[in-house]
């Protein structure tokens, strides 16, 4: 650091909580100009963003220091590592600072100032601290009317000087972003700020030379800048992976276990462990044993173990290992997965195991997982949340007191808008506030507060947990990353997932699976009503005919990930049009896998494709190179890994290049390092004879893979799940449904799945109070309403009710209940008006029993009124009050009258309409929105009438006239063209309306409110 | 004597008042609602609103559903009582009494005026006429022998302008088909439970409880039982209560644009407390009572009072008072567009006189010195002559 004048010893950048304005990229480009040799960053009680400061950091030639302002009510500290034992001790200050409601600021910072450099104004501190040691202590000076007394307070215990400038932005101009942050986070108005919740205008980072002018009084503090930046470590090496240990076993002690655990496995598996198995299994081993990951496939493996039934997602289901250990379900070899994707000798970073969970057992998973490895081993991940484009409109808006109603309205213009402006380039943001001004005509304050929000977008704002991700290491997590916690007490690290992997920590995915859950009550309730017990384990059903059939028809509502409309028109699309001597030989399960695979954003171009050369079986190669790559798929990219092997083969990938491109699609912040590889893969392909228009359309292909996709090995672990799901809806479909509907989250809604199960054939029966359990019941060809439906019965009465009625018999009577289980009255009611009493009621009508219930024992002395019954249009309103849905008809039933006069054609006769118009009429049952290519709004639905679902398009021009009237669980009445594709009919919709109950119906209004309402 | 009480109603007041100035709301689905969130609920709905199947009480997003055409207009608390102090004034000739329902609706006791005005149903029709006539106000008008039924007679009418008159003997006849959902009170919050019960035990019209026993129905309802039998018979013996009035001295400020800095508020504030306190001292009146109300951009308004420790009219006194009342109620993040500021419980100047001549010893406090000199200065020079810095935007 020769010849530096200054050095920054105090910066925030944007992951100091809504404080600090400039991110780290511009804080680093700016500390280069500057031409200091280093930079600290000392974000706000955290480390937040500490693996990006460094990498950013050495790309621009600074030494990282890594440090943290620690504050708290009454005090405050810069506390920067000298070394990595001063780093880790950091860490271990920060979480106390986190996780102890008393935290004690002056105990702990002498307990663990270790090899830490201290840096403070705060006299309290300074005078406990020095009275220890006065090593590593400075009195921190910055410009200001505090600077004087931080001066004497320094002199007088005789402790030496640091300059700093307290930074929270990179230039003058951020003083306002700043303000505005902290305006949001103290939820007020900017005239009503506090001065002391904010910093000054002066807080930038201002260069050396203009810092050393502020110091002439005290030289000293300048140059000691210098002196502790030499002093404090910066050559920090995160990227080491850092593995869990198992039970204390050596490398070699735990790779022997596995081994033994493995084959032991295998021959469970199957039976006979041939030859090829063998091989497979070592070399997999093999691997693993190099690269000591042994210890990590047996935590795993260990909390698998815990639960019986699992799903591993992801690349591990490549894993021969994995599947003999349990932690995944598919064969590896029988699939053709290749263990490449999961592990090869080449790959650095560490692997990635992701199992899934019935949802109701994954919290009593993590507890296990703590008890096990404790806090002091294993906390959650962290998502970094931070201030969308959105959010900071609508938080600027509101700090500029604007109404909340016309920020929706405004936020969505502008959002719609602002992709829609075409500019030529990157537009400055002054550019881009005039042109959206100009369009969208917007008021006096609302182009200032666009332009604020744009500045504060982005901005860190607070931690919150990933869904399922664990951190298990050998020793104590709070020296690697300082822990915090979440509000339900469990421990989350300051880095998110990427940071996380970047850091070298490895993670393991525990999450929830609703349809786990599904296939578990199923198999309950079969094992229950029918005596057939089916082992999971064993259970394969991939080559029942009727589950093909199933599957082939598209009859997947509730199945595992292939009930959504897409896939199950795909899959009668990929179908129904192929010709006998294909569907002869096509194998259902694969064909499931790749559909599983295409069913994502950005692939509609390339589906109709896939689905005309899977009918030819044949397929037409875009390159010679590419014919063996893509053989599998029809010459389609389907997987993730046709990434790499398309990178790979057409444009002369290195294979570690070629992985790293998958990696960087499903990355955020990837448009550099994408355009670098997008013009290494034309260069490449181009050298190879591709011509211009195939290189393009192959790389097209390539973006889809953005956002989200899947590699093989996890689609065909999802395709079993759903073909076990498939087969339990295709054999015990009331069974199924039940357990569909009690578990609840599935794509559709309550009413969809009960009228599924209407079409299925099933009997749907009202909850009784002799009868119903606490989740939906399904027997043979009835499904019984559970309790869990009667809206305001907590599960607990409902447990009791059950409780009660199998220890001491059915219940007899409306009071026999009332005694029994002593109910709350509204709790009562709720079941009266639900009809629970009514097979026990005898005589007694409804109201007659209510009056039963609010009588005062011995205050009417002659006997109570048995009035009439509900009237039926009552009856209705206490059905959808008490369900959120008509469950005894289906609600069209509701317009007979309207619908006989428009005479509709059913929609399970659509496709005999097949190029002709057409009137259909139907309830709103999903929604699906999306764009044109020019960027025009349109949608696709899926109605259903008392006959089947049907789908429909709403292209743009009828969908801006219609979209308005749209909403779930509606009647409509839609005319349009039917269009077939593969042999699949649909609707485009020319004309939408809704259906109108008629003036004597009009009582019903009442109960269509609630209706619409729920 | 028989009573003769007239139960008075505007359907839809806001709206008619609202179409009195905006015509395109006319022959058109309108609702009155706050604008401030879309889970606000419908107040009032115009004739044309509830033929498309809305109903006031429902949420503005489930109305805006069910009838895309919906106007929604938020309310305006200082227009709706301007105009009902009108609708006093213009029916103030012909009863001795009269209560205020809410804006819109009064009662009116024209019992013992048949000598002065004619038979109340004439009187009834006339101020009907005449309210339709200098207004443009079309009324809906029940006569009976008391409140209750008269209320009842109203709500049974649906296209102004109509007249029900319910006589003496004919009450239960009249009632009993009438459901109890119609009962004045049984929407409040309090006693909503009532209403449920009602309908639970299928008691829903007035001649279904009429035929339950007292003792039954005190059973299942508790206290309420009485009173609804008694109504359920048409008995409701309560007076018409005349209104009670206060002098008040207002003045309103609209921001144009809106605007959400304290500074700038307070010192349009202060501005207006002066021109207020101006008056008060050419009023030779004093006030010990003071009321702000602020009306944000989303039209939702907030008032905040506060009784003063002595009566004044100097600004030096009020000015403390004032920055409380704006912070208590300016509590929330969204700009204003009014403020308005009142001030009542007006009394003379107490001055007491000095027997001898002692100048220096009564002479006023330098505050109120200044206030009196720049009173000179404005009224000689105009308003704008000369402010305080605070004051200038």
């Amino acid at each position: 650091m020769t010849g530096a004048q200054f050095v920054h010893l105090h910066v925030h950048s944007n992951y100091s909580p809504m404080r600090g304005v400039s991110p780290l990229e511009e804080l680093c480009t700016a500390a280069q100009r500057q031409g200091s040799p280093a930079m600290a960053l000392t974000d706000t009680n955290g480390l937040y963003g500490a693996i990006r400061f460094i990498e950013l950091a050495k790309q621009q030639g600074l030494r990282p220091i890594l440090g943290a302002e620690l504050t708290t009510d009454n005090h405050r500290a810069v506390l920067l590592a000298k070394t990595p034992d001063g780093y880790a001790n950091l860490c271990r200050l920060l979480s106390e600072r986190h996780g102890h409601p008393s935290f004690d600021f002056l105990t702990s910072v002498s307990c663990y100032r270790n090899s830490l450099i201290i840096l403070t104004d705060d006299q309290a501190a300074l005078t406990a601290w020095a009275a220890e040691s006065q090593q590593d202590l400075y009195v921190e000076l910055t410009p200001g009317p505090t600077m004087h007394e931080a001066l004497l307070i320094g002199r007088r215990i005789g402790l030496p000087f640091v300059a700093t400038n307290r930074v929270y932005f990179s230039g003058p101009d951020g003083f306002s972003t700043h303000r505005l942050l902290r305006a949001i986070a103290l939820n007020t108005t900017l005239s009503r700020l506090p001065e002391e919740a904010c910093c000054t205008p002066r807080q930038w980072l201002m260069p050396p030379a203009l810092m050393v002018s502020q110091f002439p009084h005290v030289p000293e503090a300048v140059e000691n800048t210098v002196r502790i930046a030499e002093t404090c470590y910066s050559n920090w090496c995160f990227g080491e992976t850092i593995f869990p240990a198992f039970r204390g076993l050596t490398d070699k002690d735990a790779f022997m276990a596995l081994k033994e655990k493995t084959y032991a496995g295998a021959r469970k598996r199957y039976e006979v462990v041939s030859r090829a198995i063998r091989e497979r299994i070592e070399k997999e081993l093999a691997i693993i044993r190099d690269k000591h990951f042994a210890h990590y496939f047996l935590v795993v493996e260990e909390i698998v173990r815990q639960a019986p039934r699992t799903c591993g997602r992801g690349s591990v289901a490549a894993s021969i290992v994995s599947y003999c250990l349990k932690i995944t379900h598919v064969d590896p070899i029988k699939h053709n997965l290749f263990f490449e994707r999961f592990l090869n000798p080449g790959r650095k970073d560490p692997p990635d195991i992701d199992i899934d969970f019935p949802w109701d057992e994954r919290d009593d998973i993590l507890k296990w997982v703590f008890a096990q490895y404790g806090e002091r081993q294993a906390a959650m991940v962290a998502n970094q949340n931070s201030l969308g484009f959105r959010a900071a409109i609508r938080e600027t808006a509101k700090v500029y007191g604007m109404p909340s109603r016309e920020i929706s309205r405004m936020s969505s213009h502008i959002l719609r808008q602002k992709d829609v402006l075409n500019f030529p380039a990157s537009p400055t943001l002054e550019e881009w506030r005039l042109r959206l001004s100009q369009t969208l005509q917007l008021k006096t304050p609302w182009p200032e507060i666009l332009v604020q929000a744009l500045k504060a977008q982005n901005h860190f704002r607070h931690l919150s947990m990933h869904c399922g991700g664990v951190v298990i290491v050998p020793d104590e997590i709070r020296s690697y990353v300082p822990v915090e916690y979440t509000a339900k007490r469990l421990p989350v690290i300051q880095w998110e997932k990427d940071q996380t992997e970047d850091a070298g920590l490895v993670k393991i995915d525990i999450l929830g699976n609703r349809s786990l859950a599904v296939i578990r009550d199923a198999l309950a309730a079969i094992a229950k009503h029918m005596g057939r017990t089916i082992n999971y384990e064993a259970w394969d059903p991939l080559e029942d005919a009727a589950t093909q059939e199933a599957i082939r028809c598209g009859d997947t509502i509730g199945c595992f990930y292939i009930e959504s409309p897409a896939t199950r028109l795909l899959l009668r699309k990929l179908w129904t049009g192929m010709p006998p001597h294909r569907r002869a030989v096509a194998n259902v399960f694969e064909y499931l896998v790749m559909v599983s695979s295409l069913v994502r954003p950005a692939t509609n171009a390339f589906v109709e494709e896939f689905i005309r050369r899977a009918h030819v079986g044949f397929c037409p190669s875009w390159h010679p190179t590419l014919d063996k790559a893509l053989n599998e798929t029809h010459g389609i990219m389907v997987y993730q890994e046709d990434v790499t092997k398309v990178a790979m083969a057409l444009a002369d990938f290195s294979i570690d290049d070629a992985d790293q491109l998958r990696k960087v699609l499903s990355k955020k912040h990837k448009a550099k390092q994408l355009q670098d590889y997008r013009v290494q893969f034309f260069h490449g392909a181009a050298k190879n004879g591709a011509s211009p228009e195939t290189i393009e359309g192959i790389w097209r292909m390539i973006l889809s893979f953005a956002g989200y996709s899947f590699c093989k090995p996890h689609s065909a672990s999802y395709a079993q799940v759903s073909f076990k799901s498939a087969y339990l809806r295709t054999h015990y479909p009331a069974e199924f449904i039940a357990a569909v509907i009690s578990n609840q989250g599935g794509f559709y809604s309550t009413f969809a799945y009960v009228s599924e199960a209407r079409r299925m054939g099933l009997a749907i029966l009202l909850p009784d109070i002799n009868e119903s359990e606490w989740a939906y019941r399904g027997e043979g060809e009835r499904l019984r309403i559970g309790f869990m439906q009667v809206k305001t019965i907590p599960k607990e009465l409902g447990m009791k009710v059950v409780e009660e009625r199998t220890k001491a018999g059915p219940y007899r009577s409306f009071p026999d209940f009332l005694q029994r289980v002593k109910p709350e009255p509204a709790q009562a009611r709720a079941l009266v008006r639900a009809g629970c009493f009514d097979s026990i009621a005898g005589e007694l009508t409804r109201p007659a029993l209510m009056w039963r219930l609010y009588a005062e024992s011995d205050s009417a002395s002659s006997p109570l009124p048995v009035p009439d019954d509900y009237s039926t249009p009552q009856k209705r309103t206490h059905e959808i009050e008490s369900f959120g849905f008509l469950l005894s008809r289906h609600p069209l039933t509701l317009y007979r009258k309207q619908i006989e006069r428009l005479q509709p054609v059913p929609a399970s006769q659509m496709h005999r309409f097949v190029g002709q118009r057409i009137t259909m009429v139907g309830l709103l049952i999903t929604e699906k929105a999306a764009e044109t290519k020019q960027g025009q709004a349109m949608e696709f639905i899926t109605l259903e009438d008392v006959t089947a679902l049907y789908d429909a398009t709403l292209f743009p021009e009828i969908y801006r006239r219609c979209c308005h009237l749209l909403s779930p669980n509606r009647p409509y009445m839609v005319r349009g063209l039917v269009e077939s594709s593969f042999g699949v009919a649909t609707l485009t919709v020319f004309d939408l309306q809704l259906l109108e109950l008629t003036w004597g119906d009009k009582r019903d209004r009442s109960a269509w409110h609630e209706y619409i309402n729920d | 004597m028989d009573r003769h009480i007239v139960c008075l109603q505007i359907p839809a007041f806001r709206i008619v008042l609202a179409r009195a100035i905006d015509t395109s709301l006319r022959d058109r689905p309108v609702a009155v609602a706050p604008a401030h969130t879309p889970r606000a609920l419908i107040r009032e709905i115009s004739t044309e609103a509830l033929l498309e199947g809305l109903q006031p009480g429902i949420p503005v997003d489930l109305g805006r559903l069910i009838c895309p055409g919906l106007r929604v207009i938020p309310p305006d608390s200082s227009l709706t009582q301007a105009a009902h102090r009108e609708l006093q004034r213009q029916v103030s000739p012909f009863a001795l009494t009269w209560e205020s329902i809410r804006p819109g609706s009064l009662f009116l006791d024209l019992t013992g005026t048949t000598r002065l005005f004619g038979p109340p149903i004439d009187t009834a029709t006339r101020i009907s006429r005449e309210l339709a006539h200098q207004q443009g106000w079309p009324s809906t008008i029940g006569l009976a022998g008391n409140k209750l039924v008269s209320q009842l007679a109203v709500t049974t009418l649906t296209k102004p302008p109509q007249l029900l008159s319910i006589h003496a003997g004919s009450e239960q006849p009249f009632l009993a088909p009438l459901p109890t959902l119609l009962l004045p009170g049984l929407h409040r919050v309090q006693t909503s439970r009532v209403l449920q019960r009602l309908e639970d035990l299928n008691l829903r019209t007035l001649g279904a409880i009429a035929s339950v026993s007292l003792a039954h129905l005190q059973a299942v309802l508790g206290t309420p039982a009485s009173l609804l039998h008694d109504w359920a018979l048409g008995i409701d013996p309560s007076p018409v209560h005349p209104p009670v009035t206060q002098p008040v001295i207002e003045r309103s400020l609209h921001l144009d644009p809106d605007d959400v800095d304290d500074r700038l508020l307070l010192g349009r504030l202060y501005r207006l407390l002066e021109q207020l306190c101006t008056m008060l001292r050419q009023q030779q009146r004093m006030c010990r009572y003071v009321s702000l109300t602020v009306r944000h951009s989303d039209h939702v308004e907030q008032t905040a009072e506060e009784t003063l420790p002595h009566s004044t009219c100097w600004e030096a006194d009020l000015q403390p008072a004032l920055t409380r009342l704006f912070y208590r109620c300016f509590p929330r993040r969204v700009r204003l567009i009014r403020l308005t500021l009142q001030v009542s419980r007006l009394e003379p100047p107490a001055l007491q006189l000095s027997l001898f001549d002692e100048s220096e010893s009564i002479a006023l406090p330098r505050s109120h010195r200044l206030s009196l000199a720049l009173d000179q200065v404005r009224s000689k020079f105009g308003e704008q002559a000369l402010s305080w810095g605070r004051t200038l935007q």
